[in-house]
């Protein structure tokens, strides 16, 4: 019995869960905004630096709200700039 | 004509010598492939994110250059060849990348940390445009936004 109410309940909260992705959806802040799209460099760290968590792992999409070109995109400036240093690998201990 | 730019990591020892004498090499190599060196600009010293090669500052440099189509993949290795090699003391890292047609020529760049900030408030605001703060308006700078009250 008590078994049962479970199952229903985590139904109903993923029910919700997918209505709310329904009805308040992530947009993507690079489609359609030209001049952040041409600012998304591996130079403009301080654009960069906010799609990093703190401990410096890159933002899955699904938190940033990028779509899938521009987060494509946007990972390999990151890894650039962490490649010359400009952005961390990870957060330093302490 | 593909437009590249190339970003230097160099140790903070580098000196104005050291810098001059790689735009030189730089412009002698691009000219070699028929090319045209755009511009070479010293960033300034920077904390690095981590230590490179047990440095925890560095100074940048961009190069931005444009070359020819038929010459671009050769090039590109003998500044790769020419900056590990010959700058092995100077350089630590460097990245080349082909700017896409409609990159702007201005770009954002870090602050560095040899910037020298003026010391008074007013030209604080005014670098950061937050004009609301200002006690005293300059009417002749600001003749473009007058608001009528």
């Amino acid at each position: 019995m008590s078994r049962n109410k479970l199952k229903i309940s985590s139904r109903l909260l993923k029910k919700k869960v997918r209505k709310q992705a329904y009805l308040n959806p992530k947009h993507c802040r690079f489609c359609g905004n030209k001049d952040l799209e041409l600012s998304l460099d591996y130079k403009n760290i301080n654009l960069l630096r906010n799609f990093l968590t703190e401990r410096s792992k890159i933002l899955p999409s699904r938190v940033s709200g990028n779509c899938s070109f521009h987060q494509r995109a946007l990972s390999q400036e990151i890894k650039t700039a962490r490649a010359i240093a400009l952005l961390p690998f990870c957060a330093l201990q302490g | 004509m593909l437009r590249y730019e190339t970003l230097l990591l160099g140790k903070t020892e580098m000196t104005e010598d050291d810098i001059a004498m790689l735009e030189r090499s730089f412009d002698k190599i691009v000219s070699a492939a028929q090319g045209k060196l755009s511009s070479f600009d010293r960033w300034g010293k920077y904390r690095l994110a981590f230590p490179v090669e047990k440095n925890v500052q560095g100074v940048y440099m961009l190069v931005r250059y444009q070359i020819p189509t038929s010459s671009a993949a050769t090039l590109l290795k003998e500044i790769n060849t020419f900056l590990k090699i010959k700058c092995n003391e100077l350089v630590m890292r460097h990245v080349s990348v082909r700017l896409k047609a409609n990159a702007p020529a201005t770009y954002n760049k870090p602050e560095a940390m040899d910037v020298v900030r003026s010391g008074s408030v007013d030209a604080f605001i005014k670098d950061n445009k937050i004009d609301s703060l200002l006690s005293s308006v300059d009417t002749a700078e600001d003749s473009s936004n007058e608001t009528v009250n």
